[in-house]
C-alpha cells in the first residue's frame, strides 16, 4: 500500500515537478546572480515557497528596499494563498501532527494537484503531494544556485524570466474576459504610480491605491448565485 | 546589507505563513467567508499581478531608449509566444532567452 502510495503521488505531482524544477533553476540562478548564494536559495525556497514572492524579493535584497515595502509588496503578493485553504479546513484539521505542514506548503500549484485527486485519497497521498511539491522547488533552487554560483557563466539577463512568469501569468488571466477588467485596472494605476514617483518608490503606493479601489468598486450588491 | 537582506527572507516568510493560515485562524466552520472577500479573491490576483509587471519593467521608460526598447521586445516575444504556443515554459524560457541575447548585441 505504501508503495503504491508514492508512486501515485509521484505521478499526480509530475506536471508541479517539471513547472518548480525549471522556475525554481531560474530562480536560484537569478538570486545568484544577485549575489545571493545557495544558502540564502535554500533559505527562500524552504521558508518562504511562494513562487512570484521569491521572484520579486530579489531585487529587493539587493536594493536594499524598505521593509516596509517589502511587507506590503509580500502581502498583496501573497493575498491569494487565503482562498486556497478555505477548502481544505476540515480536511487538514483531521490530519494531526502535519497539518501546520499542509497549511504552509499550500501553493497554487499543490492546490491545483489536490483538486486533480479522485475523491476520498488518503491523508498520506495529500500530505506527500506537498512534500514532494515542495522537494522539487527546493531542489530546482539549489540546482540553479549552485550552477550559477560555480560555473563561470556570465548570466546577465537572468533576472528577465521573473518578467517572463509574471507576463505568462496575466496574458492567461486575460484569455477570461471577467479578469480584463483587474488587469487593466492594476496595470493603469501602476503605470501613474510610476510616473508619477519613479521607479523606486512606486511599487507600496500602486499596490495600496489598486487594493483600495478593488475594495471601493465592489459592488454592494452581487446578483447571481447565492452568498 | 546582508542583515537587511535576511530580514527581507524573515519579513517574507512570516507574511507567506500568516496569509496561509488566516482561513484556518478567521474563517472555521460556520462563519462562512464575507462576500467583499470573496469577490476581492478574484479581483485582486489579477490587478496585483499587472502591477508586478509594470515593477518588472519600471526601468523602461526612465533609461536609454535602446534598453528599453530591449525589455519591451522581450516582454512582447513572451506574451507571442505564450499566444501561439500556450507552453509557460517555453514562453518564458523564449522570452529569457531573447532578453539575454539582445543585452549581449
Amino acid at each position: 500500500m505504501k508503495r503504491g502510495e508514492r508512486q501515485r503521488a509521484l505521478t499526480a505531482s509530475l506536471p508541479v515537478f517539471c513547472g518548480y524544477v525549471f522556475l525554481g533553476t531560474a530562480f536560484g540562478a537569478t538570486l545568484a546572480q544577485a549575489g545571493f548564494g545557495p544558502l540564502w536559495a535554500f533559505a527562500c525556497s524552504a521558508f518562504v515557497y511562494g513562487g512570484s514572492l521569491q521572484f520579486v524579493m530579489v531585487p529587493m535584497m539587493a536594493g536594499g528596499t524598505s521593509l516596509v515595502t517589502v511587507a506590503l509588496t509580500a502581502l498583496m503578493v501573497q493575498a491569494r494563498h487565503l482562498f486556497y485553504g478555505i477548502s481544505y479546513i476540515e480536511r487538514f484539521s483531521r490530519m494531526g501532527p502535519v497539518r501546520p505542514y499542509m497549511i504552509f506548503s499550500l501553493t497554487d500549484e499543490t492546490y491545483s494537484v489536490f483538486c486533480s485527486l479522485p475523491e476520498g485519497e488518503s491523508d498520506g497521498m495529500l500530505f506527500r503531494v506537498s512534500l514532494y511539491d515542495q522537494l522539487y522547488w527546493v531542489g530546482g533552487t539549489m540546482i540553479g544556485s549552485v550552477l550559477a554560483t560555480a560555473l563561470p557563466l556570465d548570466l546577465t539577463g537572468i533576472d528577465f524570466s521573473m518578467t517572463a512568469l509574471f507576463i505568462v501569468i496575466c496574458a492567461e488571466k486575460a484569455m477570461e474576459r471577467r479578469n480584463r477588467p483587474a488587469l487593466a485596472l492594476g496595470a493603469l494605476i501602476s503605470l501613474a504610480m510610476l510616473l508619477l514617483l519613479g521607479p523606486d518608490r512606486f511599487l507600496a503606493p500602486a499596490l495600496a491605491v489598486t487594493a483600495a479601489v478593488l475594495t471601493l468598486t465592489s459592488p454592494v450588491k452581487e446578483g447571481g448565485a447565492a452568498a | 546589507m546582508r542583515l537587511h537582506a535576511a530580514l527581507i527572507v524573515a519579513v517574507c516568510a512570516l507574511v507567506t505563513v500568516f496569509f496561509r493560515s488566516v482561513p484556518f485562524l478567521f474563517f472555521g466552520g460556520q462563519r462562512g467567508i464575507p462576500r467583499i472577500i470573496r469577490r476581492l479573491g478574484r479581483t485582486l490576483p489579477p490587478a496585483i499581478m499587472a502591477a508586478l509587471v509594470v515593477y518588472c519593467l519600471r526601468t523602461a521608460p526612465f533609461g536609454s531608449a535602446a534598453e528599453g526598447a530591449k525589455q519591451l521586445a522581450a516582454a512582447a516575444a513572451v506574451v507571442i509566444l505564450h499566444l501561439l504556443g500556450k507552453n509557460t515554459l517555453l514562453s518564458i524560457a523564449g522570452g529569457t532567452a531573447l532578453y539575454m541575447l539582445l543585452l549581449r548585441l
